[in-house]
């Protein structure tokens, strides 16, 4: 794909932002705006969980984090394939973008801005550090830098070409698993403790975790967007 | 450019079907395509632009399957309905977005916008394209699919939301310009009056089936006027 493809792209997604509406169509499909108001549900998800945990309501604080979860899901599903992608494929096949370009383009810019997730694992995790320190700050720049580039590979790659119908199932069970047990973890005072004393100790392998994790949230959406893609564009 | 049906099928849920067996579109042919609402028109075209998945068949651009091989989207061009624009952008910036796409040299695409001066005199350039009225859009979608001097047109409804004036200066438009660009043109249409006077062949389609192909001339005309009067007449 050239440069200049991508470029053009990117430079539409801005002003789309720009030059929209506020609460019309355009902002839901705009990164910034997504960025805003995940970011805020992720906040008060957050916030929720410190809470619940200075009352030891455990119980509570592992239905809002499933339910956060669920509502991401929920937003990708909706939002993304029916308003951004549909509506900006024609468009771009109109501007002289190759199908196959505009695809990986419109999947890649879904996922760009679908760093947020970040904020799933990595700002309750902050907090319940009291704010973290500067390793996790840096954690923090790096998971977004990490999120970024995954988008972008995820451009280059042609995910379109290497995710299977059958592979959507699959990890989506298994990173509910992995979500369920790690909030599990966080929430069970005896595993929690032993958990952040176990990445307090080792900070390089919080990082990893956290990576992972990520990596597998936006190859979930990743798996999800493109399925779902593939069976509206035509 | 040529194309070439082949056994094409497309299904649909509601009990709708097209099915067009081989039919071939040469070069420089001008196709009105016509019939009542829901006939299969607007598939029949999409399903040309590679909008649409076919279920059985194909369909050839100059020798090679449009879903296969895509070198056939810079050489054509193509205005189906306003989804088909970036509606955040202004006239002028998204016609600057085509010639850079399409690599078209600043010269010689202004000497083309310059050559639709009158078609276009009634438009603000400088206002988003959502702010244009329903015929000023229709316009610029319209010219927009000229400009990169396509060999293949495919337009729907073009007559659609257009003054008097415009329409007949529209007719004008596409009849010079495939003369001149020796450009094959697929265009649909309710108006009679119009489609007969620019197109060179006649389809007409009925419940996702060509009933009558036969070139331009009175009689075919005739019985085109014939079929609309009592459509049980043909």
């Amino acid at each position: 794909m050239q440069l200049s493809k991508v470029i053009s792209f990117l430079d539409l997604q801005f002003l789309s932002w720009k030059r929209s509406k506020f609460f019309s169509y355009n902002v839901v499909d705009s990164a910034v705006n997504f960025f805003i108001l995940t970011s805020f549900l992720a906040a008060l998800t957050a916030i929720g969980i410190y809470i619940a945990k200075v009352h030891e309501n455990y119980s509570v604080n592992y239905g809002t984090v499933i339910l956060y979860y669920l509502m991401t899901e929920f937003s990708t599903k909706v939002i993304f394939q029916r308003i951004q992608l549909q509506r900006m494929l024609k468009p771009l096949l109109r501007l002289g973008f190759a199908r196959s370009d505009a695809v990986n383009l419109l999947i890649g810019g879904t996922l760009l801005n679908k760093y947020n997730l970040m904020f799933l694992v990595w700002l309750p995790l902050a907090i319940t550090r009291d704010g973290g320190d500067l390793v996790f700050q840096l954690t923090g720049i790096f998971l977004m830098v990490m999120s970024l580039l995954t988008s972008y590979v995820a451009i280059c790659i042609q995910l379109i070409e290497w995710i299977v119908f059958g592979g959507y199932f699959v990890l989506k069970f298994v990173v509910l698993a992995m979500v369920a047990f790690f909030w599990y973890s966080v929430m069970n005072e005896e595993i929690g403790q032993s958990f952040f004393s176990m990445l307090s100790a080792n900070w390089s392998f919080s990082l990893g975790i956290c990576t992972l994790l990520i990596i597998l949230f936006h190859s979930l959406s990743g798996i999800i967007v493109t399925w779902r893609f593939q069976r509206i564009v035509r | 450019m040529e194309v070439v049906f082949e056994n094409v099928i497309k299904k649909f849920k509601k009990s709708f079907q097209l099915t067009i067996e081989d039919i071939t579109v040469h070069p420089g042919e001008i196709v009105g395509l016509i019939g009542n609402n829901g006939a299969g028109k607007t598939t029949l075209l999409k399903c040309i632009l590679d909008l649409l998945k076919l279920d059985y068949g194909r369909i050839m651009i100059n020798g090679r399957s449009h879903a296969k091989d895509d070198s056939w989207v810079l050489t054509t061009g193509a205005y189906l309905d306003r989804s088909y624009l970036f509606d955040f952008l202004t006239p002028t910036e998204y016609l600057e977005r085509l010639r850079k796409n399409y690599r078209v040299e600043k010269s010689d695409f202004q000497r083309a916008i310059d050559q639709y001066d009158l078609f276009l005199q009634s438009m603000n350039r400088s206002r988003y394209i959502r702010d244009l009225s329903d015929g000023n859009i229709q316009k610029i979608g319209i010219i927009s699919s000229l400009l990169h001097m396509p060999e293949l047109v495919i337009l729907d409804e073009p007559f659609n939301f257009l003054d008097p004036t415009a329409q007949f200066q529209l007719v004008g438009i596409l009849k010079d310009y495939c003369k001149n660009h020796h450009c094959t043109l697929i265009v649909s249409s309710h108006n009679l009056d119009h489609i007969t006077k620019l197109a060179t062949r006649l389809l007409l389609i009925e419940d996702g089936n060509i009933i009558l192909d036969e070139s331009n001339n009175d009689q075919a005309i005739s019985r085109v006027n014939q079929y609309f009067i009592q459509p049980s007449a043909l």
